[in-house]
């Protein structure tokens, strides 16, 4: 392997030698997945991913070029090339690197990589992947061997360098059982899915309780089965912790900076208003030991900063990267993305909705009418209103209880009235992903059937 | 178009050289290389060596804001015994680091089973030669501005026009243990123009997108001008669209765009691994009747310069034309070598986003072929429904085969007629059942100009769609409006 810091040192002393400033970011990845199906190994792929992303900036004015490879040769002319091109680009006085004050500071151990990853034992895994499958198969005579249980692992390491002076890097890994179970009945089928993902491998279930993953994604696919539509209307509705996460991550598309100075969301100035009820909080921070979504520092250098984003309805902040922040006058909140192939767009650390009481049962229950959304199919919102209208399943709850599989349904309303209508919040987040939402309860929202 | 014979060679030499450049071993050698893991005469294997270079200009806000431009290089082994894959990749081309790839990719274990492949002989010739993506930009920069300065004269209420091009070259050579060599250039040309209009404090987003395997000169044929006429065109419209209405209704599906649920919706189901695993809506169901008999559907990856057009697959194999369902029939699926070698049928369609990721059964361009009736025919049949005209986007869920899809530009139509243009509808169902609740297929067939792109299996690759005018006898739309 190329000594990855050799090659951005090289890169470093080019840029400066050719007069413009640059920022070197490169990650290595080492990964490993591992597909079993009717007890047989059906997929083994292993592989080493080099990536470098080189900014280069000269009168306000910033280049990228992109290495998927160890292609680096003839990097001064590839340099000298870019640095031809950059005079056809305007120049924009907010595009730039950070300065030392900037990027100073402590660099936390956020336990984030767990070595273990080189010693991955694979007949070990192998027999998992088994318990995983035979459990989701013993689990019901509907569920069909289609689908394969999966392993996958991999370790990062990041480094980020300019010629400003940043010299940072640290390290991630990951590890996820999962398993797609498809249920079958009178011809028709049903699938769902369920994973168990850690950054650390011994925190994943043993051995013993690993086939839970296959009886869990069995026990959704079944529940599934027999689905119909419901008359529209307006309805209650519950969403579970999986479709409360799409509906996050859409409140964080709008507080996403870059969009911000596009006007490109529903959330422009609107900073410092109090929009939703005192109940709703939402915390983005990136330095929580071993989650998915944590990050010791940003894709610029900047450490980063826990922030309340929304306090007891408040917004207080939206999410910068350095341009964002400079075009709007506001201070950085050290979410800059670790891009390759672009300049650095934003992302969030942990982005969670503050849990309440209760599990998702409670709130199925408190509702007693209504729809509980279990699955979205995301995909026509209007950024600028934050109207929406998407595809659903779930189930229909009369009395408090499930009654039957809803599907074929779309619900639509806006966004930020789905956030003032919430009127339960339980307390069951799942950390699987950078952001993670309790199921929520919300008092009406139009629902399309028949 | 079919390629003469000096200029094949002259691609075969340039390719090899290109790689040999890379650090590659040359040819021969890598056939010994990758025969080292062959345990069994039934085993396969496979070198996939890419070299990518591709530039992307955007303006936005009447500057030129950013120009980015990337190079891939790598190669990814397979080895394949019995149903089972081993697959392991460099992305430094060192005979040294190969042959580590070829031994990961080794220890996959399977049940020999002899595998035939359909094989290569670079009889299409079917993109225009790569633009060379190093040179300056004063050609790119001139169309972006052309877009921009057209869109901001068409209206007073546009506030914001975003372009953006991009180009790329995909150069790939696959050897595999079958004795095949194959060897692809692939120019890919993507333009986009986000058009942003604000009437009082109302604001509205118009996109259109073209492009495909060719250089600049898609322009001489698609302006950018008129590109960016459609983008105001579409922001406009949904400035004074209505809400959609909610509920089940009857629909027609637009030429063109409307591709995209075939796509979906019918498309991926088709797609041998989910068949062979059983997993799809369409499993088992080859020589029934899955359709209305007006309904023809075939995959075609020989269209010249179309998006999802390719000279050969990822795994080294002759691409063609397939029929999927004939008036209402199915047919067959779309293979790549495993599930061929499963269906005991000829493999086309294995398709993969690049080195780093094993091959899969996939589209290329998916067309429904034309019917019978005018749209005005069509139109004037439909009571109460909607005309969904343009898509933003779709999901689909394989097994179930329930879709969704979002319409951008809709109209409202009663007794026949247009009423009003509606905004924010979402249509939603099952592929297999709206296949057979085809009621009308429009003489109207329009190929969507290059926009799409598939995702699956975390890997997006370039595709085409086409479809004529459709009439649904009913779907269920999701509006704001509940009836």
């Amino acid at each position: 392997m190329t000594d990855l810091k050799l090659v951005a040192e090289d890169i470093i002393a080019i840029s400066k030698k050719l007069g413009c400033t640059a920022q070197v970011t490169m990650a290595q990845t080492d990964s490993k997945e591992i597909s079993l199906r009717k007890g047989e190994i059906e997929k083994l792929l292993t592989s080493v991913a080099v990536s470098t992303g080189v900014r280069l900036l000269k009168n306000n004015k910033s280049i990228i070029i992109s290495f998927s490879g160890e292609d680096f040769e003839n990097m001064e002319t590839k340099i000298k090339t870019a640095l031809e091109s950059i005079d056809f680009l305007s120049p924009d006085k907010f595009r730039r690197l950070l300065n030392p004050p900037e990027f100073d500071g402590e660099i936390k151990d956020l336990d984030l990589v767990d070595t273990h990853f080189d010693q991955l034992d694979i007949p070990l895994i192998k027999e998992g992947l088994k318990h995983i499958e035979t459990s989701a198969l013993a689990f019901d005579n509907k569920i069909i061997p289609s689908e394969t249980a999966d392993f996958s692992g991999s370790k990062t390491h990041a480094y980020l360098f300019t010629t400003e002076g940043l010299d940072k890097h640290f390290s991630r890994s990951s590890f996820c059982f999962s398993y797609s179970a498809i249920a079958e009945e009178n011809g028709l089928k049903e699938t769902d899915h369920w994973s168990e993902w850690k950054r650390h491998y011994h925190d994943l279930p043993s051995m013993e309780h690993i086939g839970r993953i296959g009886e869990i994604a069995a026990e959704k696919a079944i529940k599934r089965l027999g689905g119909k539509k419901i008359p529209s209307g307006e309805r209650k509705v519950v969403f579970s912790y999986r479709t409360a996460e799409s509906l996050l991550d859409l409140l964080g598309d709008a507080l996403d900076g870059e969009e911000l100075v596009v006007k490109n969301s529903f959330l422009v100035d609107r900073l410092g208003e109090k929009l939703l009820p005192d109940t709703i909080t939402v915390i983005d921070d990136p330095l929580i030991p071993r989650f998915p979504g944590s990050y010791p520092f940003d894709g610029e250098g900047m450490n980063g900063i826990k922030k309340i984003v929304i306090e007891k309805g408040k917004l207080n902040t939206y999410l910068h990267n350095s341009y964002s922040a400079a075009k709007l006058k506001m201070n950085l909140t050290g979410n800059a993305s670790r891009t390759y192939n672009s300049e650095p767009h934003i992302c969030a650390g942990n982005f969670y909705l503050q849990s309440g009481q209760g599990t998702l049962d409670d709130l199925v229950h408190e509702m007693k009418n209504g729809l509980l959304a279990d699955d979205l199919f995301v995909s026509g919102i209007n950024a600028v209103t934050g109207n929406f209208s998407f595809g659903c399943s779930g189930f229909l709850v009369e009395n408090g209880v499930i009654t039957m599989p809803v599907k074929e349904i779309t619900i639509a309303g806006n966004i930020l009235e789905l956030y003032r209508n919430i009127i339960a919040i339980a307390d069951d987040n799942r950390w699987r992903s950078s952001i993670t939402s309790p199921s929520i309860l919300v008092s009406k929202l139009n629902v399309a059937g028949t | 178009m079919t390629m003469i014979n000096s200029e094949r060679q002259q691609l075969i030499t340039d390719t090899r050289n290109l790689f040999y450049r890379h650090g590659l071993p040359p040819c021969e050698k890598l056939h010994s290389i990758i025969a080292q893991p062959l345990k069994h005469p039934a085993d396969f294997s496979e070198i996939y060596a890419q070299h990518s270079i591709s530039r992307s200009i955007k303006l936005s806000e009447r500057l030129i804001s950013r120009i980015s431009s990337s190079y891939v290089t790598g190669a990814g082994i397979r080895v394949i015994r019995g149903n089972n894959t081993g697959f392991s990749y460099t992305e430094n081309l060192s005979e040294e680091n190969i042959k580590k790839c070829v031994s990961e990719a080794s220890e996959i274990a399977g049940t020999p089973t002899p595998l035939s492949v359909t094989g290569f002989t670079g009889k299409h010739n079917l993109y225009d030669l790569p633009y060379l993506v190093d040179q300056n930009p004063t050609e790119q920069i001139k169309i972006l501005r052309r877009a921009e300065e057209k869109a901001f004269s068409i209206s007073p209420l546009v506030e914001k026009v975003d372009v953006f091009l991009t180009e790329s070259t995909k150069t790939l050579m696959i050897v595999n243990s079958a004795g095949v060599e194959a060897y692809d250039v692939r120019p890919l040309l993507q333009f986009g123009i986000t058009v942003i209009v604000k009437k009082n404090k109302t604001r509205e987003g118009g996109y259109q997108a073209g492009g495909g395997r060719i250089n600049l000169s898609y322009f001489d044929k698609n302006p950018p001008e008129q590109l960016a006429e459609e983008a105001v065109r579409i922001a406009l419209f949904l400035l004074d669209a209505k809400p959609a209405p909610a509920g089940e209704m009857e629909v027609l599906l637009g030429s063109g765009e409307s591709g995209i649920l075939l796509h979906e919706s019918i498309g991926h189901p088709l797609e041998a691994d989910f068949n062979y695993r059983g997993s799809s809506a369409f499993s088992g169901k080859i020589g029934q009747k899955v359709a209305s008999d007006q309904c023809t559907i075939i995959d075609r990856a020989d269209l010249p310069f179309e998006r999802g057009s390719i000279n050969v697959d990822d795994e080294g194999n002759d691409t063609g034309s397939t029929v999927l369902i004939e008036n209402g029939i199915l047919r067959t699926y779309m293979f790549d070598i495993i599930t061929a070698n499963h269906f005991k049928t000829k493999s086309m369609n294995g398709r993969r986003e690049s080195f780093q990721e094993i091959p899969y059964p996939r589209m290329t361009n998916t067309l429904m072929l034309a019917g019978q009736y005018s749209f005005d025919e069509m139109l004037k049949s439909v009571k109460k429904g909607i005309y969904a005209k343009t898509f933003s986007g779709g999901q689909v869920d394989i097994t179930s085969g329930d879709f969704v899809f979002s319409v951008t530009e809709g109209y409202y139509i009663e007794n026949g007629a247009i009423q009003y243009p509606m905004k924010g509808a979402t249509l939603i169902g099952n592929g297999p059942e709206i296949l057979k609740r085809v009621e009308m297929v429009g003489n109207d067939l329009v190929i969507s100009d290059g926009k799409w792109t598939c995702g699956k299996e975390g890997q997006h690759i370039p595709v085409g769609v086409g479809i004529p005018t459709v009439k649904l006898s009913y779907i269920t739309v999701g509006g704001t409006e509940n009836d």
